[in-house]
């Protein structure tokens, strides 16, 4: 992924404005239409992903797998914070809230847990397949080489014709 | 609301050990041997239980309280300060209270103080929650915690390969015994509908059709803790700990758990055939106990072995039902046996030895411990005038009333038990004989002076006041709790039968004390090849191979067979599964999720087909995409969304994750192998879709009306999906999300994190101190 191609580059650009403002959109609406931190994490992870296959530097400064026990912490206190005036673990609470400009929106208590769940999903995606996309990790099990003929690993089933196909 | 010092002083004689055990293990190696004799004040709120609780006790109206734990499953920390109990926390307090401070003179300059008072003091915390606990639940949860602290003890010198051994040993089988009793505890839970012990109706459970189950459960705990045959292996290994600890955990406390479990549900027990198997079990502990006491060379495993005959003879009293002795002579054994390992302690301390063939006259050179080491011994003897004698009569008395066998097994042991006491004082007298005799250092009264009051109590037990001795405190509180008939407790009793038996058996003991050599080869020459021991160690070899074999077979080199067995188990469950399922309305599909079902069979054969990993991701996309397609018609977008989402990702993250895998290689397969494969397959499939279809099944009623009709007046939300994720099953997303961490990290540990080059330091430990 050295040199991404000329049109995936370009436009990489809207298309992660576009993701990011779908997948802010879908976080936001969850309560009461399809989306929800889940969904919204999942896409904003592959808005992150496109910018890094497409421009070689992430779109996030934070390394996502920090992101992970940050989305916990903020799961479990969304999770806790009811408990602290005396609800049972994760009671929530919904109500309208005036914003200025966009008028009334609807708040509820657990969209607090909902952005814990949004930034598990998002550190923990970026981090896997960031890891797994890693060329240094190539090289550390010695397989940025062409793949040697010599067969290493025996199995059960006996071999009988390695043939090589892509 | 007025709180009285009672109810502050239960609490904290429970839970203090425990909140002292947080400064000893945050002090760490900055704490000194001497802080024992401060730790010690754990032990002092539960000393002062029965100023406070013994009138009530008597009174036969305990004191109780419960703080609640968790109220929802009808689950509390209940205690209950009846007799038993009081005086079951008194001797753990005592000792504890005297271990405390002999540990701080006994253990050496470069020892891990703070672990080892930290794991004493947790010790003495779970034992006083054990005997003072109502909850069947938490009598459990504190059996446990003695059984791991008692496997951290055997293990404190953890570089010594015998120690480790002796603390794996110990924890296997005290382990054991333990999920014996959690399964007991559970059945009699169930059974009885409480889990309040004061509350449970024993007629009842002996009434009902569990009582063998539970009993046996309950028994087989019980043997295991307290060391009967063949469950004793442990016991002698435990020694390996430090002297301290055998002392109290391995002699006086952790040990009688078995026994007061036994003491505790005796009204089970006692009576029936299983009273037999105690009084048996018992008896045959005891003498084989006091069997291999007698060829011991080392005064520790001699006073080792001579506990499990001694408990032997405690569970065969209660096999008889007589609650009375076998208070008598638990509260006898607890300060004898105290007493003498705190003196084999001292003569290793001071002499580096404790070989019995190695050291003579010792009363030389440690007078002070070799005097306060008689009455214990000869207390242990079964000798008048100390207290072990009255209760060895109590427990003749019983014996004769089983008759003959009982009566002559008990006499054998009580022979062997006298020459085994003689044996043990014998190095204390004679010629002076010191193995290293310029290493020798006089013992410092702060060593002697934590047994001299068990000594003391020894004489005062058989003597002081003539009539009823002090001992008897111990049995008259304990009365209300069992019931039973007080007798008084005193050394002459008229020349009756069990008299003449405890003559009898002072002869013949001093006969074997002298035909010590004579009776030594005719043990050698009876003693069989095998013992529980090799028992246990063949046991341990055939788990271990058969983990291997296990293993290699199941888990081998082809991950074609580790895919045939997950799935063929997993189709042999939906066969079974499959026997219950009923039919349920389906929805009839139309044209458009026809065809996009027939784009997904085409996947599926397409990648059957396939002979490249590419070829076959794009046939999984089909099949992915295939199913979001289906949720959308069936109007589920939220599903949609997400199956979208998710096989982008995939995709992503496969096409990533091929740069590590080797190049593609076709194999062969024989036919058969490959019809088996089909067969796999197409179970798998029919399983999960029959799974499927039973969830539609109208079996149950559906929760998902539930939802449907509360997720906007209880959440405040018009997406159920997302109401019930955040809301109605939060806690299910909370582990879900939590899962996804611990995978993420994992991948990050598994990819990033390289090995250690084998000598790298690891992150040093804050204890790292040498022994």
């Amino acid at each position: 992924m050295k040199h991404p191609e000329i049109f995936f580059r370009t436009l990489s650009v809207p298309i992660v404005f576009v993701l990011l403002a779908v997948g802010f959109h879908e976080f936001m609406r969850g309560h009461n239409a399809p989306g929800g931190g889940f969904i919204a994490g999942l896409i904003i992870a592959v808005a992150a992903l496109l910018t890094r296959m497409a421009t070689e530097h992430g779109l996030l400064t934070v390394r996502p797998r920090l992101l992970v026990p940050i989305g916990l912490f903020v799961a479990l206190a969304g999770g806790i914070g009811p408990m602290l005036i005396g609800h049972p673990f994760l009671k929530s609470w919904h109500g309208y809230v005036e914003f200025p400009l966009f008028g009334p929106v609807e708040l509820s208590s657990a969209l607090a847990f909902d952005l814990g769940v949004f930034l598990v999903v998002v550190g923990a995606t970026i981090t896997i397949i960031d890891l797994l996309g890693d060329d240094t990790e190539l090289a550390r099990l010695g397989l940025d080489q062409e793949p040697s003929p010599v067969i290493h690993e025996s199995t059960v089933e006996e071999i009988t014709s390695p043939k090589e196909e892509y | 609301m007025k709180v009285s010092p009672e109810q502050i002083l239960l609490p904290l004689a429970i839970f203090l050990p425990f909140l002292l055990a947080v400064p000893a293990s945050t002090l760490g190696l900055a704490l000194k041997a001497r802080a024992g004799r401060w730790l010690a004040i754990a032990f002092v709120p539960a000393l002062l239980l029965p100023v406070f609780h013994a009138r009530d006790a008597l009174a036969g109206n305990p004191f109780s309280m419960s703080i609640d734990w968790v109220p929802a499953l009808g689950l509390d920390l209940a205690f209950r300060l009846d007799g038993y109990s009081l005086v079951l926390a008194l001797i753990v307090a005592g000792i504890g209270f005297l271990v405390m401070f002999y540990a701080s003179s006994y253990l050496g300059k470069g020892e891990r103080h703070g672990r080892f008072y930290t794991y004493l003091l947790l010790f003495g915390g779970a034992m006083l929650g054990l005997v003072l606990t109502d909850n069947l639940i938490a009598f459990f949860a504190f059996w446990e915690m003695t059984s791991l602290m008692s496997f951290l003890l055997i293990g404190f010198w953890d570089s010594r390969k015998a120690s480790q051994e002796g603390a794996v040993k110990a924890l296997i089988v005290t382990a054991f015994g333990g999920l014996a009793l959690l399964a007991g505890v559970a059945l009699l839970g169930i059974e009885t509908g409480t889990w309040t012990i004061s509350q449970i109706d024993w007629a009842q459970v002996v009434a009902s059709d569990r009582f063998v189950p539970i009993a046996s459960l309950l028994l087989l705990a019980a043997f295991t803790k307290s060391a009967q045959l063949p469950f004793h292996l442990w016991l002698p290994t435990a020694m390996e700990a430090p002297t301290p600890v055998s002392a109290y955990l391995h002699s006086a406390t952790m040990v009688k758990a078995g026994v007061i479990l036994m003491a505790k549900f005796n009204l089970v027990f006692a009576g029936t055939a299983l009273g037999d198997v105690m009084l048996y079990v018992g008896l045959l502990t005891m003498f084989f106990g006091s069997w291999l006491a007698l060829r011991q060379t080392d005064l520790k495993a001699l006073l080792a072995y001579s506990t499990i005959s001694q408990l032997g003879l405690l569970t065969a009293l209660l096999g008889t039902g007589d609650n009375f002795a076998a208070t008598a002579h638990l509260v006898n054994h607890a300060v004898f046996k105290a007493a003498l390992f705190m003196v084999v302690g001292v003569v290793d301390h001071q002499t580096g030895s404790r070989d019995i063939r190695q050291l003579s006259g010792l009363v030389r050179v440690l007078p002070v411990t070799a005097w306060l080491a008689v009455p214990a011994a000869l207390s242990m003897a079964g000798l008048p005038p100390f207290g072990g004698f009255i209760s060895k009569e109590l427990f003749y008395e019983n014996a004769l009333l089983q008759g003959s066998l009982p009566t002559f097994i008990a006499v054998a042991g009580s022979v062997l038990t006298f020459a085994y006491c003689l044996r043990f004082l014998r190095p204390f007298f004679g010629r002076l004989a010191l193995p290293k005799p310029e290493d020798f250092e006089p013992a410092k009264p702060s060593i002697i002076v934590p047994f001299a009051p068990l000594s003391l109590l020894v004489v005062l037990f058989g003597l002081v006041p003539f009539q009823d001795t002090i001992a008897s405190w111990f049995t008259r509180l304990a009365q209300p709790y069992f019931g039973y008939e007080l007798h008084s407790l005193t050394l002459w009793h008229g020349f009756n039968q069990a008299l003449q038996l405890s003559i009898l058996t002072w002869i013949l003991g001093t006969v074997v004390f002298i035909l010590s050599r004579q009776v030594r080869s005719l043990q050698t020459l009876v003693t069989p090849r095998w013992n529980a021991n090799t028992i246990y160690h063949s046991l341990m070899r055939g788990l271990v191979t058969s983990a291997e074999w296990v293993t290699r077979v199941t888990q081998g080199a082809s991950f074609a067979t580790h895919l045939r067995l997950i799935l063929g188990a997993a189709v042999a469950v939906g066969v079974f599964a499959g026997v219950d399922f009923l039919p349920a309305e389906l929805t009839p599909l139309n044209l458009a999720s026809w065809t996009t079902v027939i784009i997904m069979l085409v996947g599926a054969a397409g990648i059957i087909a396939a002979r490249s990993r590419i070829t076959m991701l794009i046939f999984m996309g089909l099949i992915g995409y295939g199913s979001t397609m289906l949720y959308l018609q069936f109007r589920a977008p939220d599903l949609a969304l997400t199956q979208l989402l998710i096989e982008t990702v995939t995709i992503i993250l496969f096409l990533s994750g091929f740069r590590f895998l080797p190049r593609m290689r076709s194999y062969s397969r024989p036919p058969s192998l490959a019809g088996l494969d089909a067969i796999i397959g197409l179970g798998v499939g029919l399983t999960i879709a029959t799974l499927l279809l039973s969830v539609q099944s109208p079996v149950f009623d559906r929760i998902s009306d539930f939802y449907l009709m509360n997720s906007k007046t209880l959440a405040g939300g018009d997406n159920v999906v997302n109401v019930i994720l955040v809301d109605f099953r939060g806690f299910d997303t909370m582990g879900e999300i939590s899962v996804l961490a611990v995978v993420a990290v994992s991948i990050y540990a598994l990819l990033r994190l390289r090995a250690r080059p084998p000598g790298a330091p690891e992150t040093k430990s804050m204890e790292e101190g040498g022994k």
